[in-house]
């Protein structure tokens, strides 16, 4: 019996940082935003970025900031999430192989119409994709990769 | 007194190489002091060259032999010169001659001389034919039958009009009046029939034939076949034609350079007229540098060589560079001798403008590619580094000195994060137009320059209008901006002077309102052969540190919103660049709501 050696598993889980993990971050010098605020904000944010360092580390950065983030390191699995989840926020990449962004936003968006959509990208062909989702309809923000951090977070906090 | 001249004649007079049907006769009586020629045969024979007569008679020997004694005979006398005059004023003969001698051929006297003319008549190249009066045909060589195709046999005795064509038998009414009047006609040219009805071109010649006391009693004519001189002519006339409409510009010249043709499109391309430029020398359209080139090509011209597709550079009246694909050939005169040289030059400046365009094309589009590929490559690790450092930063038990680190290396990510955006930045800010102060966004850039300025003691002066907005996409902006400041920075010389000037204004144009910002430098100026590769991508005069995108980018950039960009340049030393561009705001109902 032979094993199939390309199967690949995507696990999708909630990112939850410890007590002591949020001690830690509360003294940070980072001067924080409105969302900022640990207590409070219960903002359900999907990060998707087939880039798993990039998701994870948003992720953990949202998560400092009192949001509820969850990473998804592909379009399905973010589809998936988003169904159990409904997200207010969504922060997705474009180019992914699989689902790309766009496709996979326009999927949650059909599931959780009122979720706010943010694509960030930092590549040429990203535009290729909005331009065509724009000529059907759909409108989406696109911030340049890389973002800095406090640059999402007070687009977050608008 | 008249005697009949008639008899047999001995043998050895018959030897006249004259045919009897070639001969007129006149049935004159020629009356001559108790002489008379009871019959004699005259063919005057007119032509160009050879005008002469051949008298063929029926006369006594006597009678032939005084003829030929004293007028007529003898090989002096039938010098062309002297027959003419001969035939038409024979002076009277004293002596009564015995009766008969008939004598078939004068001509039998003369043999050498009537054989030899004769021969011409048969030999010459032109048809020569006589007609009398009615127009019959009395006479007609070799070369009327080559040329016409009917024998002597065939038409003599026949009207000439079997060999005119239906429309131009009036001319034929016209030759013969002019004949009875004793006039020539001389070089006619007209069309004639050849026997298997095709039309052949003759050149005419009709002189009135005369008998020897001056009456004229026919016509001889003398035709050329003009046909292929005709073609000649036509296929020359064709060719000039085709010369003269060619887009091209044809021209010749000879073994010295001196032109000596010049068609329409060599007037059209180079801008010189035929009488302008005709003797010149060549080198009048040939730019300085390349006068060697023309030189080594007339070489080749004086092997027998030929040159194909040459692509060149002339110039034109007005000074103009003109890219030309020229093809030179030798041109040869009648005896094979290289005479000169035939241009055809084929203006190829646009074409070498859409190839200079596609090529840019080509470049963008690898550029594009590449761009794209490095973007993707650079950024993820970038987001990912500032993702970490953003994490480590929130650290609260850091050393004070870890933390000073982050915070160095997060800005200096900035700065990398700023030139890559600058040279790969192909994304395009989408997001909204927003409403911003123009001093906001160049204090912001010059914020990410202080480092430099202060490096190399640069005075930094700012003229912005004071509440200058713009409502445009804030990335796009500073991008511009950035690219102005960062050209201005690296092309200054130590303690050198920047000034950004920023004022409201409108398309000259469109009258769109805008805004516009001129960033001057005292620096080093951009070369002349430099100032249109400016905005070329991978143009750069920075060596090693330049990508050559950046103005290409912004350019793209301001065009892309309805913007330009311009620059003033000199190279001479610290005369410096003053790059000025103008953006559209957009309209203010887009981003009202917005203001930053």
């Amino acid at each position: 019996m032979t094993i199939p050696l390309t199967l690949t598993y995507t696990a999708c889980l909630p990112a939850f940082l410890t007590e002591n993990n949020l001690s830690l971050l509360q003294g940070a010098a980072e001067p924080r935003s409105e969302a900022g605020k640990l207590t409070g904000n219960s903002k359900r944010i999907l990060v998707i970025d087939d880039e798993a360092s990039i998701a994870d580390s948003l992720t953990e950065i949202l998560t400092g900031y009192g949001y509820d983030a969850v990473a998804c390191y592909d379009g399905q699995a973010a589809i998936d999430t988003a169904r159990s989840q409904l997200p207010d926020v969504v922060i997705s990449d474009v180019i992914m192989p699989g689902l790309n962004g766009v496709e996979t936003v326009l999927a949650i968006r059909e599931l959780c119409p009122e979720a706010r959509i943010l694509l960030f990208s930092g590549q040429g062909a990203s535009m290729d994709l909005l331009n065509q989702a724009r000529d059907h309809g759909h409108e989406f923000d696109l911030l340049p990769k890389p973002v800095h951090p406090s640059e999402l977070l007070k687009k977050l906090s608008l | 007194m008249q005697k009949d001249l008639g008899g047999p004649i001995g043998e050895s007079l018959r030897c006249a190489p004259l045919k009897p049907h070639r001969l007129q006769e006149f049935g004159l009586n020629f009356a001559t002091d108790g002489i008379q020629a009871q019959k004699i045969h005259i063919e005057r024979q007119i032509a160009d060259f050879f005008p002469f007569v051949a008298i063929q008679a029926t006369a006594s020997k006597l009678c032939m032999n005084k003829l030929r004694d004293h007028r007529v005979g003898g090989r002096k006398s039938l010098a062309p010169g002297n027959l003419r005059n001969s035939t038409t004023q024979i002076p009277p003969l004293n002596e009564e001659l015995p009766l008969p001698a008939e004598i078939s051929s004068l001509s039998a006297y003369n043999g050498d001389a009537e054989f030899h003319l004769a021969a011409i008549v048969e030999s010459s190249d032109d048809a020569i034919i006589s007609k009398d009066l009615n127009g019959i045909v009395t006479s007609w060589n070799k070369s009327a039958e080559r040329i016409f195709g009917y024998t002597a046999e065939e038409m003599t005795g026949r009207p000439i009009t079997t060999i005119i064509p239906p429309e131009l038998q009036g001319d034929e009414l016209m030759i013969l009046a002019k004949i009875r009047a004793g006039e020539r006609v001389d070089h006619f040219q007209t069309v004639r029939l050849h026997k298997n009805g095709s039309r052949i071109r003759i050149s005419l010649t009709v002189s009135p034939i005369r008998d020897l006391h001056g009456n004229i009693t026919g016509a001889a004519k003398i035709a050329r076949n003009i046909t292929p001189q005709k073609e000649t002519e036509q296929t020359a006339r064709r060719l000039a034609a085709i010369v003269e409409s060619s887009e091209d510009a044809i021209f010749s010249m000879d073994l010295n350079g001196n032109i000596t043709s010049w068609n329409r499109g060599a007037e059209r391309i180079f801008g010189y007229t035929l009488e302008e430029i005709l003797e010149l020398p060549v080198a009048v359209i040939i730019p300085p540098e390349l006068q060697a080139d023309e030189s080594a090509l007339l070489g080749k011209i004086r092997e027998g060589r030929r040159v194909d597709h040459f692509q060149t550079v002339r110039i034109n009246k007005r000074g103009d560079r003109i890219h030309v694909s020229l093809t030179v050939s030798p041109v040869k005169d009648e005896d094979g001798q290289i005479i000169g040289a035939a241009k055809i030059a084929r203006d190829i400046t646009q074409q070498k403008k859409l190839e200079a365009a596609l090529h840019t094309s080509e470049m963008l589009a690898s550029a594009g590619r590449l761009a794209a590929t490095v973007a993707h490559e650079i950024n993820n690790p970038l987001q990912a580094v500032i993702n970490f450092i953003h994490l480590a930063k929130q650290q609260s038990d850091l050393p004070p000195r870890i933390m000073r680190y982050l915070v160095d290396a997060d800005r200096e990510l900035g700065r990398v994060v700023h030139l890559a955006q600058q040279t790969l930045g192909f994304y395009r800010d989408n997001s909204h137009p927003v409403l911003m102060p123009v001093s906001g966004v160049v204090e912001d850039v010059l914020a990410i320059y202080e480092r430099k300025v202060r490096y190399k003691d640069l005075k930094m002066e700012r003229r912005i209008e004071p509440d200058l907005t713009i409502c445009t996409a804030q990335g796009e902006l500073k991008q511009i901006i950035s690219n102005l400041i960062a050209n201005a920075i690296d092309a200054s010389a130590k303690t050198g002077r920047i000034i950004v000037h920023a004022r409201a204004s409108r398309d000259f144009r469109s009258d769109r309102p805008g805004i516009r910002i001129t960033v001057a430098d005292a620096g080093a100026g951009i070369a002349r052969e430099d100032r249109n590769k400016v905005f070329a991508p991978f143009f750069t005069t920075k060596q090693d540190v330049g990508t050559g995108l950046g103005l290409w980018i912004t350019k793209d950039l301001l065009e892309k919103k309805g913007g330009h960009i311009r620059f003033r340049s000199r190279d001479s030393e610290r005369s410096g660049t003053v790059m000025s561009i103008y953006l559209p705001s957009e309209v203010p109902a887009k981003c009202a709501d917005r203001v930053a």
